[in-house]
């Protein structure tokens, strides 16, 4: 075992954070110690953070993403306890007539070669959820060849449909001797009624994209309305708004290739609340600004997390010191009330 | 375990890798220090670049390094230079003390040594008799058509040894990087891109380096390049390379712009015309300004009636207009043939012929007119590349008057003038950071920066786990 070394650490009560390369920190954690991962890898080559090489996003093809990728992958599967989940939020990528060698363009099924590693490693795939993104939006914000309404007219064999992102779930199944880690996790009928059950079993989980064109808020803004809400494409529409995640503004690097991607907090949360008991363990290898240590926090769950990057480490450490105690007031209110 | 994780880290920094020679024969003693230096980094890495600013020595680089090649491998080594130019590097090779050097005309002509070549004859030649190949002032390839820089790259593919020549490359010019590391066989320009450059969506999709790209991928240049635009970038003096100033004149050509005002989008006829930016409308009215240009280039010419001028144009209707305002002025033009462009500008360099017309694209390279010191410029393209090799004509080490530098341009053509501005700035910081990099290259530091944690993790008490067995996926 190599030295298991990081750059930095914190901790509060329910929550512990480490500047560190996720892979040498990850082989150092206990067997079975963690009762969901969830998190957005690097979406290969698409952002660079920085130039580490430990930076998975500081690769040059896909391949050597997942090569990279794998080294983690490895470990989650043997950190997972037996009979939990590892969901990772993802997306296909495009890839454009200037960067290929034949002339060609098209998509790089992203998700599904995050897929065959996760399999190689040991997990079966559990469940594929599609996260809907209106296409109207993202014509305005990438104007992609294939979305274009000239697109449509001139040559339709060009269109495509919008890109939706997935949120992929693996399982890691126990194995003979291994009967006495499983628990299962509950959901008594007075606490999730069946209505919230079949919202919550939907294979499309809307996002209310429109919400985009506004300024980024009150980062821990409680989850939209629970009720379908379709609108005209373009307006955006759906019960989760794409931009309920943590305030980007504060952590911008001024070096960074454009933005980091925070996971947004209403699909992390909704994985949460589906996937583990109160109390338990959640880990985030690519923990950014702490997305979904904030959220875990505010459900009542510990968080564990590794984040390479030193400002957005020093942004994650300020978000879940915060979260740890608005729950502190809450749990107060809560007494408060019950008297 | 451990260890396989450290070598899939070190296999994503990338160098190139050292073909060449393990040890490097004793070198020309007529080579200064800064020349010795490179021509041995070439010599090792047996396919490398030297982009070295003017003035440095590329040329006598260029025939130490083909001597010793032709000597290591017993075959002829063969550079291509740019029209005119051989003759120059066979008085330099005397003067450097280099046996063996001349200008041959096709393949039967060549013998051991070094023979010297223009690209444009590079039919005549076949590579399998040759020990290595060499370009001078390889940024030429950019004028020619995407074939002959194809055929150049299938002509020196099978030879294991390559080097290539030219100034120091403009700002996040890929084109140019691209060609240099997919001729040396380094690595295909394709692969290059995607690694460190990003498809700007605000600038048309035009390439630029990543941000996080910048340190990375200069030091991944400087495993296989020199770069210096000065000896102080290669850790040498730059005693006795003091460059002269560069005096820019800009004539500002008033134009009349009630005239062809066109109309609206509604039909409504305009009273002033308002010139777009797109490349149609600049090129209508450069053909408009070509004359009053011509006139105003053409009074500092006749001014300064002792000196030997430089003039560049873009066009030819622009030439014309030259040619009709400057009455002792010879024309090189495109549509002549190899010889007579070869017999002009040699006369020029001679000094018989006072006033030079001509374009970047034929003249731009490789040539020295340090006895020049009045370049004009009878419009303003928005190639910084042109623009800035035309110049190094006259403005490079060895020129020891400053020179005196025209821009003729109409009101209405501002937006390139603004353009070569801010191209010149981003071309000094380019600079810097190539500079950077290959001072860290001196240094032997590594290439990707690494990851060096110090300190040792606590672990949550309530992060226990399974505690026995081993977990991991048989």
């Amino acid at each position: 075992m190599r030295d298991p070394l990081v750059l930095d650490q914190a901790h509060g009560a329910d929550w512990s954070i480490y500047n560190a390369d996720c892979v040498t920190f990850a082989q150092a954690m206990p067997d079975a110690s963690v009762d969901l991962s969830v998190f957005s890898p690097p979406f290969s080559n698409l952002y660079v953070y920085s130039e580490s090489a430990a930076d998975h996003g500081n690769c040059v093809t896909d391949e050597e993403f997942f090569d990279h990728y794998r080294f983690l992958v490895r470990e989650l599967y043997r950190v997972t306890r037996p009979g939990r989940l590892c969901a990772i939020h993802v997306k296909d990528l495009v890839y454009y007539q200037n960067s290929s060698a034949d002339g060609s363009a098209g998509l790089r099924a992203f998700s599904d070669g995050c897929t065959r590693v996760h399999l190689e490693e040991g997990f079966t795939f559990h469940c594929r959820i599609t996260i809907h993104r209106d296409p109207v939006l993202e014509r305005a914000k990438a104007n992609p060849h294939g979305l274009l309404w000239k697109t449509f007219q001139g040559d339709a064999s060009f269109c495509r449909v919008g890109m939706p992102e997935y949120l992929m779930v693996y399982r890691r199944w126990a194995r003979p001797g291994e009967k006495a880690l499983v628990k299962p996790v509950l959901h008594p009928k007075a606490e999730v009624p069946l209505e919230r059950w079949q919202d919550l079993a939907g294979p499309v989980w809307r996002t209310d994209d429109a919400s985009v064109a506004l300024t980024y808020g009150d980062p821990r803004r409680a989850v939209g309305s629970l009720v379908w809400n379709l609108q005209d494409p373009g307006r955006g529409d759906g019960d989760l708004p794409a931009t309920d995640v943590l305030n980007v503004e504060v952590a911008r690097d001024p070096d960074a290739e454009r933005h980091l991607c925070p996971m947004p907090l209403n699909i992390t949360k909704r994985a949460i609340e589906l996937w583990t008991n109160p109390g338990e363990v959640v880990f985030s290898p690519y923990t950014g600004i702490g997305s979904e240590g904030v959220a875990a926090l505010s459900m009542g769950r510990k968080f564990i997390g590794t984040e390479l990057h030193p400002t957005y480490y020093g942004q994650a450490c300020h978000f879940l010191d915060e979260a740890s105690r608005q729950v502190a007031y809450g749990s107060l209110f809560d007494l408060l009330a019950a008297e | 375990m451990g260890d396989a994780y450290v070598d899939m880290l070190a296999r994503k920094a990338v160098t190139a890798p050292q073909r060449g020679l393990d040890t490097v024969p004793p070198l020309p003693s007529s080579l200064s220090d800064l020349q010795r230096d490179v021509t041995a980094f070439l010599l090792q890495s047996g396919c490398g670049a030297g982009f070295l600013d003017t003035g440095l020595g590329k040329t006598r680089i260029q025939l130490a390094w083909a001597r010793v090649v032709a000597e290591v491998t017993g075959l002829p080594v063969l550079g291509f230079v740019p029209l005119a130019v051989g003759p120059q590097h066979v008085r330099e090779a005397e003067a450097a003390g280099i046996q063996d050097v001349r200008v041959v005309r096709c393949q039967d002509d060549i013998r051991p040594g070094v023979n010297l070549t223009n690209y444009e004859r590079m039919h005549l030649f076949s590579p399998d008799a040759l020990g290595g190949v060499f370009l001078d002032e390889s940024s030429i390839l950019k004028s020619f058509s995407g074939v002959t820089t194809r055929k150049l790259m299938q002509f020196s593919a099978a030879l294991n040894w390559r080097a290539a020549f030219t100034a120091t490359p403009a700002p996040n010019d890929h084109t140019e990087l691209g060609q240099h590391s997919q001729f040396l066989g380094v690595m295909d320009s394709n692969e290059m891109l995607s690694r460190w450059f990003v498809a700007d969506q605000k600038q048309m999709g035009r390439y630029r380096l990543k941000k996080h790209g910048v340190r990375p991928f200069w030091s991944w240049v400087a495993s296989w390049a020199r770069c210096a635009s000065r000896p102080s970038d290669l850790g040498y003096s730059d005693a006795g390379y003091e460059m002269p100033d560069l005096v820019m004149h800009d004539l500002l050509v008033r134009v009349d712009t009630s005239t062809d005002a066109g109309q609206d989008r509604d039909g409504q006829l305009r009273l002033l015309r308002i010139p777009g930016t797109s490349s149609t409308a600049l090129h209508a009215e450069k053909r408009r300004t070509a004359e009053a240009r011509a006139r105003a280039i053409a009074e500092p010419v006749m001014d300064l009636r002792a000196e030997p001028w430089n003039v560049w144009c873009d066009t030819d209707y622009e030439a014309d207009a030259l040619m009709a305002a400057i009455p002792d002025a010879v024309e090189v033009r495109g549509s002549m043939s190899p010889e007579m462009k070869e017999e002009r500008l040699e006369a020029f360099s001679r000094g018989d012929i006072r006033v030079l017309v001509t374009k970047p694209r034929i003249a731009g390279f490789g040539l020295n007119w340090q006895h020049v010191a009045h370049a004009a410029f009878v419009g303003c393209s928005y190639s910084y590349e042109q623009f800035y090799q035309a110049v190094r004509r006259n403005w490079r080490f060895g020129q020891k008057r400053p020179v005196n530098v025209y821009l003729a341009y109409a009101e209405t053509e501002a937006a390139p003038r603004e353009a070569l501005r801010r191209k010149s700035g981003e071309h000094e910081s380019m600079k810097a950071a190539m500079a950077d990099a290959m001072q860290r290259a001196a240094d032997h530091r590594t290439i990707k920066h690494s990851y060096a944690p110090t300190v040792r993790p606590e672990l949550p008490v309530w992060l226990r786990g399974a505690g026995a067995g081993d977990c991991r996926h048989a």
